[in-house]
């Protein structure tokens, strides 16, 4: 039972991430990959905050997002604002490489290598999130904000003018609109569900490390948007559904355990390569991803 | 008399050796079609980047409603009424037919995140004065059967009256029109046409460079001819057509 809890709150964490990672790429269309430099700074702010400086969880994720939009969100929309297409997605794969190595060899703040054990679990008016089922009611409640936000959100005016922003920046601008501000708009608020995740993330798990905030995870997540579709809420949550669930159906398929783990990923490789080849726009997606 | 909405003064921008723009002075009144025709590398081109602020200029000064708009941006111009539409038309490809001319609105209080929370009626009043001027605007340029569509789907003639029409959901008082009739078919030049008299009747101004000068020559109040950078005066059809 605690395996299937695990199970599905590490897919919310993906859900959350993914879809978080939607409003950027697919109705932005900033394809980048850095969103595990979101997701680890996020984790990481919370983890400091809370182990650190004894803050309770929701005042040390409310702080982390304000940090983590100072930092990460400031930066990527400079980079925005400078470089297009394949150039931008270039320097935000730098991005992700300058976090890793900050938080790898910053040992005094992060402890690098050796990760950042017995992060407290979250607590609400005396109540202890401390078994997988009341950490799963926790992250339940998370994933549902994220996904009626970003319901409500891709209706509004404003989701429109991100759209447009992927579109044609130039045309907006004869329109009299500033690109610059919408990618900010889009790249903050892809940066707080990413610190919710981050933060779930490091709860859950009571430690942290480098290695779970690496390029591959970025990568990972691009291709949960890529299988699953983006410019709606379907996309990204079937592609993590896919992507997390994937791998537990197929340990029902007889396989030695020596291959399995790479026989999982070859399998989901496959996916990958049929879906963008014959479905560019992933199963569910309503916009070809763009780079 | 009456103040000019757009006056240009001496106006200079050369490349590599090549005047691109050679001394341009020009003034429009509001409610006129001025009209430019030119052979490829006349410069016209050129004269509508420095006009709509997507060049500078090396010399010279651009005054917009008596306010010298020389050093503005894209930005800056647009929001004050000048509005450009481009040879190729510009949309947003992905993005309904409605939603292209609603994005083209006005509703500043939607464009912040909290103002959803604290200033909900004020977007909800705006989004429905935009929708209505929207709506009216599909009416008037007959696209209001592919509302719904997505703007890739149209035709070249229909994505350039889409273009248009967002301009004017922009509130363009001076239109820059390059070459609006090129690479389409006779039924939409008509409806161009007969909706570019509609709006100059209305008060809308327009510049406008074309190739086909039975076109200019028809519509214009104005026309110049451009060459080598240089503006020369024509005939002026107005008093021609008296």
């Amino acid at each position: 039972m605690n395996y299937i809890i695990h199970i599905l709150i590490i897919l919310q964490i993906y859900i959350i991430l993914a879809l978080s990672l939607n409003l950027k790429t697919g109705f932005t269309g900033l394809l980048s990959l850095c969103q595990a430099a979101f997701y680890g700074t996020g984790a990481y702010l919370t983890t400091l905050l809370m182990v650190d400086k004894g803050l309770n969880f929701f005042t040390a994720l409310f702080l982390a997002i304000l940090i983590n939009i100072a930092l990460n969100a400031a930066i990527t929309t400079w980079l925005a604002g400078r470089l297009r297409n394949l150039y931008f997605t270039l320097a935000t794969i730098a991005l992700q490489i300058v976090f890793f190595g900050v938080v790898y060899n910053w040992q005094s703040l992060t402890r690098g290598p050796f990760g950042i054990p017995g992060i407290p679990k979250p607590e609400l008016a005396g109540i202890v999130f401390n078994t997988p089922l009341q950490f799963f009611f926790l992250a339940l409640f998370f994933t549902s904000v994220t996904i009626v936000f970003f319901y409500w959100f891709a209706k509004t005016p404003l989701c429109k003018l991100l759209e447009c922003t992927r579109d044609d920046e130039v045309w907006l601008t004869v329109l009299g609109k500033r690109p610059a501000y919408f990618k900010f708009v889009s790249i903050s608020i892809t940066v707080v569900f990413a610190t919710v995740a981050g933060a779930l993330y490091a709860t859950y798990m009571s430690y942290i490390d480098p290695t779970s905030f690496t390029l591959d995870e970025s990568i990972l997540i691009l291709t949960i948007i890529l299988v699953g579709g983006t410019g709606n809420i379907i996309g990204p949550v079937s592609g993590a559904l896919i992507y997390v669930l994937l791998p537990e159906a197929l340990r029902f398929v007889n396989m030695p355990d020596s291959i399995s783990a790479n026989a999982r990923m070859i399998i989901y490789a496959m996916i990958l390569i049929l879906i963008v080849r014959f479905k560019p726009n992933g199963l569910f997606g309503k916009f070809e991803i763009r780079g | 008399m009456m103040e000019a909405i757009l006056n240009i003064q001496n106006l200079y921008k050369h490349y590599e050796g090549i005047v691109a723009v050679d001394n341009v002075n020009l003034t429009i009144i509001p409610g006129t079609l001025t009209g430019i025709f030119g052979d490829n590398g006349a410069g016209k081109t050129t004269l509508f980047n420095l006009l709509s602020g997507f060049e500078n200029p090396e010399n010279g000064s651009v005054f917009f409603e008596g306010k010298n708009i020389t050093k503005k941006s894209v930005i800056y111009r647009a929001r004050h009424g000048m509005g450009r539409l481009f040879q190729i038309p510009r949309i947003f490809p992905d993005v309904t037919v409605l939603d292209n001319l609603l994005a083209a609105g006005n509703n500043h209080e939607a464009k912040y995140l909290h103002n959803y929370l604290l200033k909900h009626s004020a977007i909800k009043k705006n989004k429905i004065a935009d929708l209505e001027k929207a709506k009216n605007i599909l009416d008037q340029f007959h696209l209001t059967e592919k509302a719904g569509l997505k703007a890739y789907e149209l035709s070249v003639g229909e994505k350039r009256l889409l273009s248009l029409g967002s301009l004017l959901m922009n509130e363009a008082k001076l239109l820059l029109l390059d070459e609006p009739f090129a690479g389409i078919n006779e039924v939409a030049a008509k409806q161009i046409k007969s909706i570019l008299i509609s709006l100059k009747s209305s008060g809308t101004t327009f510049l406008m460079i074309e190739h086909d000068k039975a076109k200019l020559f028809e519509l214009a109040d104005s026309v110049y001819e451009m060459k080598q950078g240089k503006l020369l005066n024509t005939t002026n059809t107005h008093h021609a057509n008296h």
